[in-house]
């Protein structure tokens, strides 16, 4: 297992990094540069420049800004949803727990794709964003989230462990708050709100690259931005093809690694002692 | 005989019944009071009506609570038959008792024991709330004499509940709730769970702290060899009502 202070410093220097990228990106990309088509690494750092010499750079930073609120929102749904089932199992109440319940179900047998398209094709093509479709995935995510943390707050005793808190004095908001939320939901609710967050951004990644690989608009942002998935598309041919492209596939794997990485260091750093 | 805590005429009732009807309780300082009887008889109702922290929705509940150590008043007054307000009301009422006039060795130490921290870390909370200020230097000595009065070793202090067997979890709890040093240690059938061998050692060692730490103690057993060995004093409930009670 990795340390924990290692787990912590890993996770959040990959959370700064996308955060850095994102908050700098530019509104458009740089001008047709002919003299600087398809150059690498090392001839136009810091990760070369595309089929039109424009800086690979500017791809990453314009990706990152298209994931990287939507993601971070959608976890904080699906954290807050964990909570929420963890608390309400806490309750001890059958009618709370039939109400959660029958949520779960409900929620949880929708088909999580076809309601993603559905949502995306209900969005008027001029407010097109991936805010809605990172919501939409957060709330069908969110009755595993719920489920897990009530099996935590179960094996901690649900309602007796409470009510013995209660007996050793504590308050109400220092039970459900530090006790039951932040030391024993936090593992859960953490990892839960991290893996979603890396999802919305490979839903992201998956959809645009659908969009570009059909030359249609994507679902999750404007035609003028362009996204991580552009990278992969870039880079692609460069496996099969003598094509000099190599440095956007690796950079594009690089930014799915880093959100990888995020998310896998924030959930292991937030993990019991 | 200094009383700590006395119960008069406890009457619950829910919507399905009477729950508990006329119990009277005392609990004097380095004494055991042992309330005894069968599954649905009310002990731990009882018990939670000593804490303050009934759960009976809508619980309607009567009688008086004193604690005669702290102050004259009537701890219930004011609040009797008011349902889930009333129990809102005599938790704030009683909040102040609870873990450190009062202290409580649960059932199951699974459920008193929180999994997310050290056993050192929550003996450390339950010291602070002692009426006599702990000088935090002195917080890892307390915490390893206390470890070393229930027959642990220092290091479980470093240890997550998870880490330990079921005996030595219960021992924990043990030295968590005596760590306040109560006035009264309401133990809620403390040997559940246990063979018989361990069970006896609890409960004795149960004895044995609170009686060091001149603590009245309250214990609710089911297991009337037990109670006839080491009571001071029995109460055997019945149950008023079937079905009812725990």
């Amino acid at each position: 297992m990795i340390p924990r202070k290692l787990a912590i410093a890993l996770g959040v220097a990959c959370l700064l990094v996308l955060i850095g990228l994102g908050v700098f990106a530019p509104a458009h990309l740089s001008e047709f540069d002919s003299d600087r088509v398809y150059l690498g690494a090392l001839d136009a750092p810091p990760f070369g420049t595309d089929q039109r010499g424009r800086p690979l750079l500017e791809y990453a930073q314009q990706g990152a800004s298209v994931v990287l609120f939507p993601s971070l929102f959608a976890g904080m749904v699906v954290g807050g949803m964990g909570v929420v089932g963890g608390l309400l199992r806490c309750v001890g109440s059958a009618r709370v727990d039939t109400a959660v319940q029958a949520f779960g179900e409900i929620v949880g047998s929708l088909p999580r794709m076809v309601v993603i398209l559905v949502v995306a094709l209900l969005i008027p093509a001029g407010s097109r964003g991936l805010l809605p479709l990172a919501f939409a995935w957060a709330v069908l995510a969110s009755p595993g989230a719920m489920d897990e943390a009530a099996s935590v707050a179960e094996r901690l005793g649900g309602a007796r462990f409470v009510e013995a808190l209660r007996a050793h004095g504590f308050s109400w908001s220092r039970v459900f708050l530090y006790h039951i939320v932040l030391l024993n939901l936090r593992p859960v609710v953490v990892r839960q709100a991290a893996e979603t967050a890396m999802q919305v951004t490979f839903l992201e990644i998956a959809l645009s690259y659908l969009a570009a690989q059909e030359n249609q608009s994507s679902f999750t942002h404007a035609d003028n931005v362009k996204s991580w998935a552009d990278l992969l598309e870039i880079g692609y041919p460069s496996l099969v093809l003598d094509v000099p492209t190599g440095h956007a596939l690796a950079l594009g794997l690089g930014l799915v690694a880093v959100v990888t990485v995020m998310s896998l260091m924030l959930a292991s750093a937030a993990r019991a002692r | 005989m200094t009383s700590v805590l006395e119960l008069r005429g406890l009457a619950i009732r829910a919507p399905k019944g009477i729950l508990v009807n006329g119990v009277d309780v005392s609990v004097y300082a380095g004494q055991v009071t042992a309330l005894c009887g069968p599954s649905g008889a009310g002990k731990s109702l009882t018990a939670r009506a000593c804490m303050g922290v009934l759960d009976v929705v809508p619980g309607l509940f009567g009688g008086s609570l004193r604690f005669p150590a702290l102050s004259s008043r009537d701890w219930f007054e004011g609040v009797v038959g008011k349902g889930r307000r009333a129990q809102a009301a005599l938790l704030r009422e009683t909040e102040s008792l609870r873990g450190g006039y009062l202290s409580y060795s649960p059932q199951a130490a699974s459920s008193a024991l929180n999994p997310g921290r050290t056993i050192g870390r929550q003996m450390e909370m339950a010291l602070a709330r002692r009426e006599k200020r702990v000088d935090p230097a002195d917080v890892g000595v307390h915490i390893r004499e206390l470890l070393d009065e229930v027959g642990l070793q220092p290091y479980v202090a470093s240890s997550l509940p998870g880490e330990l067997s079921g005996g030595m979890c219960q021992r924990a709890a043990l030295a968590i709730a005596i760590a306040p040093d109560p006035r009264v240690l309401l133990a809620d059938e403390p040997e559940t769970g246990l063979d018989p061998v361990l069970r006896r050692q609890i409960v004795e060692l149960l004895v044995q702290v609170g009686k060091a730490h001149n603590s009245g103690i309250l214990l609710i057993s089911h297991h009337e060899d037990t109670v006839e060995r080491i009571a001071d004093h029995v109460l055997r409930l019945t149950p008023v009502h079937p079905g009812g009670g725990e």
